[in-house]
């Protein structure tokens, strides 16, 4: 996705001063003349400039493009899903991995990713099965990395 | 003595040998798939050294960033797309070396070089670690402070080719690491009232987010056609190796000596350490006119550049906590998950640590020879791995590691907020490295600050009365006026600036 620099530069600037702004009443270090403000302060004062010489930039230079472009996975379908699969699916993991468990969830967001990616069903579900099998063996066994257990909490084993 | 003694000792044990064993196949099986870099693997690595020993976990660092950045030669041989950004300054040539039958020597070459350069860059960090850090034990917060701002200001102005973008990804670091109750003041900042937030930003979640979940994404949207491997027998890659190590001694010299050097530069790595040696080996050569035809000279200084710029970037990390590139920026995250933190004290307090950091590096350039030849063996089989299985597999890998350093589910939003974002900017031309930089160096920056200033009682004349910080301040200010004084200088002299080549 190709964003024009001057839309860009303007919306650093903007985030920016929305920082400067919201500094402005953090309180002072008792006796200091630094205080929690300083160093954010000081950071978004560069980024409005910054942004500012980027918008200005890119509208010398770059006049005539258009301000968004999206790349070219726009036009194919499969692209689009599997873009979205993969931030539906992290999002979903981090909802729903305490109440169901790793165990259930992993295969089918795997599932799911696989047929994003254009691998054929039957193809999807073993490497789904055995990825979610090895993973496990692995992560939770091998290197006691914790592993949401959810609805089979009574069988964890 | 006995330091040394044990520092053997805890490197060849059976478990750090065998997690060398498994991460320099990951680090050589990450590094020869294109589109997933050496960076990718180190941040993929991170939560299982979450749970090892200190040295196990740097040993893994240490092997997978070699091994990965050595593989990365092999589908820009044969598939002419680099495995690792580090191997593009070479990728055409070594292409164009397979296309005239000489796939092994490009190869070899690599290989060869690739340990030759890692060793050397090993022996300047074994020499110039311990020396900087007796130097910077007498260190106040006041060279601190310059020395960080000095860093910063080389990564953006001097080592990038886009310096604005560059310092909007600095400064949008430093806001990012702002976030939370670290901070000298314990003030809690821009945490909107969410207790999630009170610990600041996870580094690790963000790491693995902009590095593993970020190229996820993109090879997921990429639709450039799958690239032809060259179909060519590859006979014994060591052949000839001698021969062009007498042919070509002063550049293997030449890539290692600026490989060194750039890796120890705040913010440029192997990949600008690659560029930058191929740039030269053209200039200084004898036939120039053979360059991009398939001639291994240029392959052999920049192939020793991108693997001694890994042990180059190491002397800054290690003594100064100042990392001097992408994969050192990473270290520096664990080395403080681990209780190692940077800074001359490590060398004094345990220096069997500090052996031991040296024994892994040796080693691991050692080892790369035979792991390397197998899988320059394997390279067919490798490069046939089909994406679409393996992304999903990565993707997990992401998830589950990023949740389980914490527990934290909330940490896995952190991961694919990071990797979204790093994403976009890079599509747009924003690099990544000045991020990572401003995250890990906003908040010494702002605590070296703070405490000059206390100390100072707000004067700040005072930050130049020490020797040495004053020498690193006047040089801050002159690597600021940089940019300025080379449009000035493009302005008075128009032509000689285009003959050079300024871009």
């Amino acid at each position: 996705m190709k964003i024009h620099d001057s839309l860009l530069g303007l919306a650093f600037a903007a985030l920016g001063a929305a920082i400067l702004y919201t500094v402005a009443g953090y309180p002072p270090m008792p006796g200091q003349n630094v205080g929690p403000a300083m160093f954010p302060g000081v950071a978004a004062a560069l980024l409005v400039g910054f942004g500012l010489m980027l918008a200005v930039r890119g509208r010398l230079s770059g006049a005539g493009r258009r301000l968004v472009e999206a790349g070219d996975w726009a036009q194919s379908p499969r692209h689009i899903l599997a873009g979205l699969s993969i931030i539906v699916g992290c999002a979903a993991y981090a909802l729903f991995s305490n109440a169901l468990g790793f165990l259930l969830l992993a295969p089918v967001a795997l599932f799911v990713w696989h047929l994003a990616f254009g691998v054929r069903p039957a193809a999807a579900l073993v490497s789904a099965v055995l990825t979610t099998l090895i993973t496990f063996a692995v992560f939770y066994k091998g290197l006691g990395v914790p592993l949401p257990w959810g609805l089979l909490k009574t069988y964890a084993f | 003595m006995d330091a040394l003694l044990l520092a053997f000792r805890m490197v060849f044990n059976i478990e750090t040998m065998l997690i060398i064993m498994a991460s320099s196949a990951f680090g050589l099986f990450v590094g020869a798939i294109p589109g997933l870099s050496a960076t990718m693997a180190l941040a993929l690595l991170v939560p299982m050294t979450f749970f090892m020993e200190p040295i196990p976990a740097l040993a893994a660092m240490v092997t997978t960033s070699a091994m990965a950045i050595f593989a990365g030669d092999i589908p820009g041989c044969l598939l002419r797309m680099p495995g690792t950004a580090a191997s593009a300054a070479y990728t055409d040539e070594a292409y164009a070396m397979s296309r005239k039958g000489h796939a092994d020597t490009a190869l070899g070459a690599g290989l060869v070089f690739s340990a030759v350069g890692g060793l050397f860059g090993t022996a300047v960090l074994i020499v110039a670690a311990p020396a900087l850090a007796e130097f910077a034990l007498n260190f106040t917060s006041f060279e601190y402070f310059w020395l960080i701002l000095l860093g910063i200001t080389c990564a953006i102005v001097i080592s990038s080719d886009r310096p604005l973008k560059g310092a909007i990804m600095l400064v949008l670091g430093f806001l990012v690491a702002s976030v939370g109750m670290n901070n000298p003041a314990a003030f809690p900042r821009f945490t909107g009232g969410s207790t999630d937030l009170l610990g600041g930003i996870g580094f690790l979640p963000m790491l693995i987010g902009m590095f593993a979940a970020s190229e996820v994404l993109r090879s997921a949207l990429d639709r450039s056609p799958k690239a032809m491997i060259i179909d060519q027998p590859i006979h014994n890659v060591f052949k000839g190796m001698w021969r062009l190590t007498v042919q070509y001694p002063m550049q293997i010299l030449r890539g290692s000596v600026l490989g060194t050097i750039v890796g120890a530069l705040p913010g440029a790595g192997s990949d600008i350490a690659a560029w930058m040696s191929y740039a030269m080996s053209k200039k200084l050569s004898k036939e120039p006119e053979k360059f991009g035809t398939g001639h291994v000279e240029g392959i052999i200084e920049s192939g020793a550049a991108n693997n001694s710029a890994l042990a180059g970037a190491w002397i800054p990390a290690l003594v100064f906590g100042i990392p001097g590139d992408t994969l050192t920026a990473i270290v520096i995250g664990v080395l403080y998950m681990k209780n190692l933190n940077p800074g001359p004290t490590l060398f004094t307090t345990n220096p069997q640590n500090m052996y031991a950091i040296y024994i892994l590096f040796v080693f691991a350039n050692l080892i790369m020879i035979p792991f390397g030849w197998a899988t320059i063996k394997l390279a067919k089989k490798l490069l046939g791995v089909r994406r679409e299985i393996l992304l999903p597999i990565i993707l997990l890998a992401c998830i589950v590691g990023t949740f389980g350093m914490n527990n934290s589910a909330f940490d896995i939003g952190i991961m694919l907020v990071a990797g979204v974002v790093a994403y976009i900017l890079e599509e747009n031309g924003f690099p990544v490295a000045p991020a990572i930089l401003g995250v890990v160096l906003g908040p010494m920056l702002e605590e070296n600050f703070v405490k000059s200033m206390i100390k100072s009682d707000g004067e700040f004349g005072v930050f130049f009365a020490r020797p040495v910080a004053g020498v690193l301040g006047v040089l801050t200010i002159l690597a600021w006026s940089y940019p300025a004084l080379r449009i000035g200088w493009a302005r008075m002299f128009p032509r000689a600036a285009r003959a050079g080549g300024a871009g």
